[in-house]
């Protein structure tokens, strides 16, 4: 009975703790962001034409996110800006806001 | 009134299919936020959709956003996201006139709070309970054609959808519910897109069973259905003249309109009209 | 270094060769004689077959620093090259410039040859990893891309010299005569081989289909043909042949289709017309379409040059085109065409297009539809790297075609997964923006301004007709302004136009 008491307790803190959400897909022409709950705030973009737009993405994901302290993942997968974009605000609505489809 | 030939439907959460939308001249393109995005796609596909209709150039194409149905926990949210910028909402599953307003009252408060115009709302018949209820639903101002979806309406009815023997009636129906209300009447998609022939003809049928239009799901389809409404040279002809004698009239102050010592009804100007217009003349 | 023709800054030299800047088509006459082969003799009575590449190997006295060629009619599906290449490995020998007409995927293997020192360059088309690893600088010398009818053009005045030709034949009898439609790794016409067949000092045929003396039909003729190496597989049918194309359902894809049909069809159909089929998704739909189109107005070409697939054949087949000339199969029903329609002709590489010759094929073509990966504002066009610098595809015939075409449309999409297509200035020039007439995208088409007559006869077209800048400008509205790829200085290959001088350079890439 504790035992299963502490198992709960442990996964409610570890909910509470350690968010990790995504939105987005895989497909081409998408890009899929995913945001972990992390003390530092740290950017990682990961794209085929990151020779191309690489600049570019890193400064929308900057715009959109600036300030917020989490780990954020962008995989692009040719996504235009403005999918990129729908992607990053979908993804911090549901990491701050708690939202639910 | 707006050309509704042809409405093309498109997945909401998938940017690449939307991209170029704008290009295939549908009537209308509708961004689907219902059956083709799974429920744990809702939220990324409703905010994708806000972006999507403030990004893509349309071209000559009406925004047009079906939302999920009212007993969804979606609706709400949905048109909280989208209204702002989308011209026509596709509301599935509409059953009574009481949904409508309550559809309605929902818009009516982010239209004020935003300052919009108002929207038109297109509502679908896809239950036995819609459709005995189509034409008041049909007469509700926001509605400004009345669809009808197949599927849930069969199930509905407990038969299987392929050799349901009924739908002809409740095409007869929906047609006569939205005319009764001078609404726009839209008929349902047809599903194999690689049968360029049967669209033809099913887009023709249609036509002549009194539909101003067809659902399509894919811009292949577009031209085909198109080229289906376009009346015949026969019928634009016999149109001209009608609306020449119309104009003829109109000059000379006589209020009976008349064709080789004919007298043509306003209902007559009228089709002729919209003959003109389905053959995109002038 | 000099500025060329079309703007870009070119070297004078490549691997210490001369080469002169490229000054415009037809600008740079021939000059001399055509170069030869060794003469050589086979004695009556001695056999040509030679049980092992390593024996073969031997026999033509392969040296350090030799040159060997291959054809690529086994495309993906060629076991030869690397087989032969890693033969020659093991035999140990070094520096060895490859000349192939193309490279493929499945050739992979060759990027290690460069690094221990086997392969010392490349002279051909490089597509996919080999490329990839050259744009690295996987290569000790600089790559020399050419033209399909280039590449005959140089061996044909000794700029390039063969020293043994490796033939894959599907077909071969005892004495070395060659076709290609028959056996398991049938491939239709030989084609690309025969110009190597003509001028190398040795020619090995190697084949997995040997037949009882003569071989018919013959493409490549005994008296070229040194050798014969019988080997269980000279490669997989399913990478030599497509199986049956596809017409793209893409409706952007389809858009661009029946855009460049509306410009055929304004500009160059008429009875008796002829044109250039390929087998990318937009080319195959443009045949289909055309065919179509003839098909409703009772309108019969002349003559289809190839790219021969089964569309062509059908229309061959329904009388809808007097003769098929082929130089490249990519279905089953285009090999069997070949072997049985005595209308359906195979026709030497150096017939095609090649600018020092008596005429080629392209020079009676009066519509040819191309792909590119991008096309700037002054019409020129890249077929070799990609946006970001990678060289990863060969020329093929796209400089022949544009160049002899009477008009030559570039089918492309405004971009790719937001990388745009239409650019300000391409990345690299394969084709001069002289020798090309319209681009046709999936938002409208641009008219090359030097072309009065064609902006005429499109006029009161549905066809959106734009400025080729505000397409770019569209582009870029769409995907946003796409930044210069990361070069170095290090020329890593030179791209040849076909009369032989330099119309760009492709530089290394850095590693992100």
């Amino acid at each position: 009975m504790e035992i299963t008491n502490l198992t709960e307790n442990l996964f409610i803190y570890y909910l509470h703790t350690l968010i990790m959400i995504e939105a987005g897909t895989q497909e081409k022409g998408d890009a899929l962001v995913i945001i972990e709950s992390s003390k530092q705030r740290e950017i990682i973009v990961e794209s085929k034409i990151m020779a191309i737009y690489g600049e570019s993405i890193k400064k929308t994901v900057e715009e959109e996110t600036a300030d917020f302290v989490a780990k954020i993942i962008v995989k692009d997968y040719g996504a235009l800006d403005w999918v990129l974009r729908a992607r990053l605000e979908a993804a911090i609505r549901k990491f701050t806001g708690g939202e639910e489809p | 009134m707006k050309l509704r030939r042809t409405r093309l439907y498109v997945p909401g959460n998938n940017p690449h299919l939307m991209e170029n939308v704008g290009l295939y001249n549908a009537d209308a393109v509708i961004l689907d936020l219902e059956d083709s995005v799974p429920v744990t796609h809702k939220f990324d596909a409703r905010i994708l959709v806000k972006y999507s209709l403030q990004n893509i150039d349309f071209g000559k194409s009406e925004k047009w956003v079906r939302i999920n149905g009212i007993t969804t926990p979606y609706w709400k949210k949905d048109l909280r996201e989208v209204l702002p910028y989308c011209e026509v909402i596709n509301l599935p599953k509409v059953e009574s006139y009481e949904d409508m307003e309550m559809v309605d009252a929902e818009m009516s408060i982010i239209e004020d709070e935003n300052g919009l115009e108002r929207r038109e709302v297109v509502p679908i018949i896809e239950t036995v309970r819609g459709l005995v209820n189509a034409r008041e639903i049909a007469s509700h101002p926001r509605v400004a054609a009345l669809a009808w979806g197949g599927e849930d309406l069969t199930a509905d009815l407990g038969i299987p959808r392929k050799k349901a023997l009924i739908l002809d009636q409740v095409r007869a129906e929906i047609v006569f519910a939205a005319k009764a209300n001078k609404k726009q009447a839209l008929d349902t998609v047809y599903s194999n897109i690689r049968d360029e022939q049967g669209l033809f003809e099913y887009a023709q049928r249609a036509r002549y069973m009194g539909f101003d239009g067809i659902g399509v799901i894919h811009p292949n389809q577009i031209e085909i259905v198109h080229q289906a409404f376009r009346p015949t040279d026969d019928e634009i002809e016999e149109a001209r003249k009608i609306i020449e004698a119309a104009k003829e009239a109109e000059r000379n102050g006589k209020a009976v309109i008349s064709l080789n010592g004919r007298m043509i009804d306003p209902p007559v100007v009228e089709r002729a009209r919209k003959i003109l217009q389905f053959a995109e003349v002038e | 270094m000099s500025i060329n023709a079309v703007g870009r800054e070119v070297p004078s030299e490549i691997n210490e060769v001369k080469f002169k800047p490229f000054a415009g088509d037809g600008k740079t006459p021939p000059e001399g004689r055509r170069a030869g082969s060794l003469i050589r003799m086979t004695p009556k009575g001695r056999s040509k077959i030679v049980n092992s590449l390593e024996e073969v190997i031997k026999k033509v006295g392969l040296e350090d620093g030799m040159t060997v060629s291959f054809h690529h009619h086994l495309r993906n599906g060629d076991f030869v090259v690397n087989m032969v290449m890693e033969t020659i490995r093991r035999m140990g020998f070094k520096d060895i410039r490859l000349f192939p007409t193309a490279l493929f995927p499945v050739h992979e293997p060759l990027a290690l040859m460069l690094k221990d020192g086997t392969i010392r360059r490349i002279e051909g088309s490089m597509n996919g990893p080999v490329g990839e690893a050259v744009s690295y600088g996987a290569m000790r010398e600089t790559a020399v891309l050419r033209s399909h009818s280039g590449r005959v053009r140089a061996v044909e005045s000794g700029e390039v010299h063969i020293d043994v030709a490796f033939i894959a034949a599907p077909t071969a009898d005892q004495y070395g005569n060659l076709n290609g439609v028959d056996g398991p790794s049938a491939c239709g016409p030989l084609a690309y081989g025969m110009v190597d067949a003509c001028y190398a000092d040795h020619v090995v045929a190697i084949t997995d289909h040997l037949v009882p003396y003569p071989a018919y039909p013959i493409s490549i003729y005994q008296h070229n043909v040194d050798y014969v190496v019988p080997i269980d597989k000279i490669g997989d049918p399913k990478g030599i042949m497509s199986g049956t194309l596809r017409i793209t359902t893409s409706p952007s894809r389809l858009k661009i289709a029946r855009y460049a049909l509306e410009v055929i069809d304004k500009v160059a159909l008429k009875p008796g017309f002829s044109f250039q089929a390929g087998a990318g998704g937009i080319s195959l739909a443009v045949t289909k379409f055309l065919g179509d189109l003839m098909r409703k107005r009772g309108i019969k070409a002349s003559f289809i040059n190839g790219g021969v697939t089964k569309y062509v054949v059908d229309m061959l087949h329904e009388g809808l085109v007097d003769v098929v000339l082929d130089g490249q199969a990519f279905d089953l029903d285009a090999v069997k065409s070949l072997k049985e329609d005595s209308n359906h002709i195979e026709t030497p590489l150096a017939m095609y297009g090649n600018p020092y010759s008596s005429g080629g094929i392209v020079n009676m073509l009066d519509a040819g539809v191309l792909g590119a990966t991008e096309v700037d504002i002054d019409f020129n066009v890249n077929v070799n790297t990609h946006s970001d610098g990678l060289l990863l595809h060969g020329i093929g015939g796209h400089q022949e075609v544009a160049a002899g075409s009477a008009l030559t449309i570039i089918t492309v999409p405004l971009y790719r997964y937001r990388v745009p297509v239409v650019r300000e200035r391409v990345t690299t020039v394969t084709t001069p923006g002289e020798v090309v007439d319209v681009v046709v995208t999936e938002y409208g088409i641009a008219i090359n301004p030097k072309r009065d007559d064609i902006v005429e006869a499109m006029r009161g077209s549905k066809v959106p007709i734009w400025d080729i800048q505000d397409l770019q400008k569209k582009a870029y509205k769409i995907c946003g302004k796409p930044q210069e790829p990361k070069t170095t200085d290090d020329i890593i290959a030179a791209i040849l136009w076909r009369d032989g001088t330099i119309i760009d350079v492709v530089y290394k890439v850095k590693k992100n």
